[in-house]
């Protein structure tokens, strides 16, 4: 019971973190890691022309907008107003580098998620590059603080999450659905968050901790682990939002398209 | 002596066969963003960059049918002078956009993955190197004449026409053709900062 309780509060609250990622998720799909060989890349603007040839409109399944739009509006005032105040202060106070070194830490931390993921589609090479990755990071990288494999052997890191893993077994994304602090995900989007979230350092380590007496220490330690990755992230640029957003008439909708589009591809990858 | 002759003949020989055969897409992409890496890297002042920025990108994309692609079934229902208006002003809104990106340009590394001709579309890959990751950027294009011109581009899965697509279809709806160009004047205020 107690760990159904956290698990519920794991899935829910410690989202915080992740506006922050999400938001860039959705809004700069360009941050995803491109793993495809030239092969994979060619197969796939094949079928993007054969769409664009058929005039093929971007499939939207939104049947919750009204709600949507209402947690959108509320995710914007707690971006706008708290979570960029404090990620402007955090950005005035720290060196980039250490920020940039932070950032490194959690990217690193959050290996096993990735690795998991890459294995359930059997992505092997992906798979191997992970475990490749770990190994240096953890070691000459000093837990990740310096991006070794990146800058010494050129070794990128794969995006793979659970919602890809999800979509590649065939379970259809399902409807569009905005969460508080979290922002945009689909049904299938979601239970791949939970799924991340699960293998995420925090969710693992603290629980050993738990007593029943001091399970809101723990939550508070999750969610602040979660909390100050976000705002780290975000730090590295706080205008990302904002200049995100700029180009749009209607942001809910942009938004959306975006995230919808930059999923569809990260499976089909 | 015969170093020099060889040159010219090998010179000749390229300029003839530049000549018979036309440039393929991925080399006219090529040839545009290495256009404008060179001037952002250049000296000149922000105003000039701007105006070849603009140059190379009126002799690249083909503005009408960026318009027609992206507003798709709407776009039959425009007159001839609305569908010019919309065609001028979403290409001004599409340079904005792009001149506003490259601006955080720091030397980013650019790969060209390949090219995909079908008739007379084509689509050039390449990645891009985005906060220290390499992004997908793909290139659309059409063939008009003996010139491939570009009409829409993906980001990581993320085009240009599906993205503007449901939100000009919403205005249109609700506001008309007027009101659409009227929030296209309002993307385009912001950018004149």
């Amino acid at each position: 019971m107690r760990y159904f309780f956290l698990l519920c509060f794991i899935s829910l609250l410690p989202a915080v973190l992740n506006c922050g990622s999400t938001q860039k998720k959705a809004g700069d799909p360009v941050v995803a890691t491109a793993t495809g060989t030239s092969g994979a890349a060619k197969e796939k603007a094949e079928i993007s022309a054969e769409e664009a040839d058929e005039e093929k409109d971007l499939v939207i399944n939104d049947p919750w907008e009204g709600f949507n739009r209402k947690i959108h509006a509320f995710n914007d005032l707690f971006f706008t107003y708290l979570m960029k105040p404090v990620a402007q202060g955090w950005n005035f106070i720290t060196p980039t580098f250490l920020r940039q070194g932070i950032n490194n830490f959690f990217n690193w931390a959050y290996t096993p998620g990735r690795l998991v993921s890459n294995l359930l589609q059997a992505k092997f090479a992906g798979t191997g590059r992970e475990t490749a990755q770990f190994v240096i990071n953890g070691t000459v990288g000093m837990l990740g603080f310096y991006n070794a494999s990146k800058e010494i052997f050129s070794l990128e890191r794969t995006n793979e999450d659970f919602d890809q893993v999800f979509g590649k077994w065939g379970i259809p994304e399902g409807p569009y659905i905005v969460w508080p602090f979290i922002g945009p995900h689909t049904v299938r989007g979601t239970f791949g968050f939970g799924g991340d979230v699960t293998f995420q350092p925090q969710t693992v380590l603290v629980p050993v901790y738990v007593r029943p007496e001091t399970i809101w220490v723990d939550i508070g330690l999750i969610v602040g682990f979660y909390s100050a990755r976000a705002v780290n992230r975000f730090s590295l640029d706080p205008e990302e939002y904002d200049n995100l957003i700029k180009d749009s008439i209607d942001p809910y909708v942009f938004i959306r398209d975006i995230y919808l589009q930059n999923t569809r591809k990260n499976v089909a990858d | 002596m015969f170093i020099h002759i060889k040159r010219a003949a090998l010179l000749a020989a390229l300029l003839l066969s530049a000549s018979v055969f036309a440039a393929s897409p991925q080399e006219i992409v090529k040839k545009a963003v290495s256009k404008v890496l060179h001037t952002l890297d250049s000296k000149k002042s922000k105003k000039e960059k701007r105006q070849i920025i603009t140059e190379i990108y009126h002799n690249n994309f083909d503005l009408e049918k960026m318009a027609s692609n992206t507003l798709k079934s709407d776009y039959k229902k425009l007159d001839d002078a609305q569908k010019k208006d919309f065609a001028e002003k979403f290409g001004r809104f599409v340079l904005e956009f792009y001149l506003d990106k490259i601006d955080k340009y720091e030397r980013n590394k650019i790969e060209f993955v390949g090219e995909e001709i079908k008739g007379s579309r084509a689509t050039v890959m390449t990645l891009l190197e985005y906060q220290g990751k390499m992004a997908k950027v793909n290139y659309t294009m059409t063939q008009k004449g003996d010139q491939w011109l570009v009409y829409d581009f993906e980001v990581e899965g993320v085009r240009l026409s599906s993205t503007y697509r449901s939100q000009f279809a919403k205005v249109l709806k609700e506001n008309e053709f007027e009101g659409l160009m009227g929030e296209l004047n309002k993307l385009l205020a912001k950018y004149k900062k």
